[in-house]
């Protein structure tokens, strides 16, 4: 699963759908996050509900390459041990390579 | 000291260290959830082990002053004392105060006069607690007796301003977001005020996904605040959020009885 442009109270119904099916489906979920321009509170509190449902469903979920957007807000919130694990705090390239996100586990 | 009782100390400091944190985040958490046996145990566990191993270590100040908390923490525990926002915040301090007394351990200084000004006034605070009669008087010391106690402010003791943080208690309301306004924002606005020298996010109040209103906010945060700014420029940061947020606001810990009076009030008028 890839996320891209805005991930705020303008998309987040959307984005709530999307991660609710994804954590449904699969038993390991990776979410891409390096196309994330912009993240606010709304975005954020959907992958600390990823994070929470994963762990409960038993879902393996990896967040890779958390954009400077993302970053930036994980920062402020001292949210990085929250995710621990799951949190693959790669560099991030401009080209936004590894947008080949790997689905394992998920169709 | 031989190398291998270094060696020892060390694994108190750093064991002291984690336990301390546990003992704030529990506090934390005691501070918006009710109080469940396990919360308290928690608590009553953190320091008990903190004195055992300092009377292993000969270390009679941090035994002498973790005895009262603990003292406190076992009444909490056979309910003989019932928990309230003032009990909370003062232990918030003991637990601020215990950690200045395990830290010189590492460097090797003792403690600072006005620090064991600090001590007497919450020695005093914890045993009015443990007298038999507080229990009907549940608001603790007024602020006019931990006034009096208090230490005069001292050159000494304005060294310490540089650990001496505001403590900032969020809960953003469901309509925040929607309102068009950001916690992240004011976060933000905050740091242009100070430096933000711990935060907690809390998450708890996120509901389960199914019934999950993905445009409500749901957070809440802990703040350590290391600033010289006034309390009235820090509340003007939340002042566009302040029908939509419980704010609280306690000042530094060298102004004990204003800590303890403002939880109170704070309290009180969530």
């Amino acid at each position: 699963m890839r996320l891209a442009g805005e991930a705020t109270i303008y998309t987040v119904k959307e984005l709530h759908r999307e991660i609710c099916a994804a954590l449904a489906d699969c038993t390991e979920l990776e979410v891409n996050l390096a196309a994330v321009s912009d993240m606010d509170t709304a975005g954020v509190q959907q992958l600390i509900l990823a994070k929470r449902e994963s762990v409960r469903l038993g879902t393996v979920l990896h967040l890779v390459q958390p954009s400077p957007a993302m970053r930036d807000v994980l920062a402020l919130y001292h949210l990085a041990a929250y995710f621990g694990a799951s949190l693959v705090d790669t560099a991030v390239t401009d080209s936004g390579e590894g947008a080949t996100s790997l689905h394992a586990g998920c169709k | 000291m031989t190398m291998n009782l270094d060696a020892a100390l060390q694994t108190f400091l750093a064991e002291s260290r984690e336990l301390l944190d546990t003992m704030e985040e529990v506090l934390l958490r005691l501070e918006h959830e009710s109080a469940d046996a396990d919360l308290i145990n928690a608590l009553f566990r953190t320091v008990h082990t903190i004195k055992g191993s300092a009377g292993v270590f000969g270390l009679d100040d941090i035994v002498a002053f973790t005895h009262d908390v603990e003292s406190l923490l076992d009444m909490m525990r056979n309910e003989a004392v019932i928990i309230t926002p003032e009990i909370i915040a003062l232990l918030l301090v003991c637990c601020d105060h215990t950690r200045s007394l395990v830290e010189p351990i590492g460097s090797g200084q003792s403690l600072h006069q006005a620090m064991q000004a600090q001590e007497a006034t919450l020695v005093a605070q914890l045993r009015h607690y443990l007298q038999p009669q507080a229990q009907t008087h549940q608001a603790g010391p007024g602020p006019d007796a931990a006034r009096r106690a208090l230490p005069a402010a001292g050159v000494g003791e304005e060294r310490h301003v540089a650990t001496d943080d505001w403590h900032i208690s969020l809960r953003f309301g469901c309509e925040v977001l929607r309102n068009g306004m950001d916690p992240l924002s004011f976060l933000r606005y905050l740091t242009t005020l100070g430096t933000i020298a711990h935060l907690t996010t809390l998450t708890e109040a996120l509901p389960e996904a199914a019934v999950m209103d993905p445009e409500a906010c749901y957070l809440g945060f802990e703040i350590r605040f290391t600033s010289q700014a006034d309390k009235a420029t820090i509340e003007n940061v939340f002042e566009f959020v302040r029908d939509d947020c419980a704010i609280r606001i306690l000042p530094p810990r060298s102004k004990i009885a204003d800590y303890i009076r403002n939880s109170a009030t704070a309290r009180s008028g969530n």
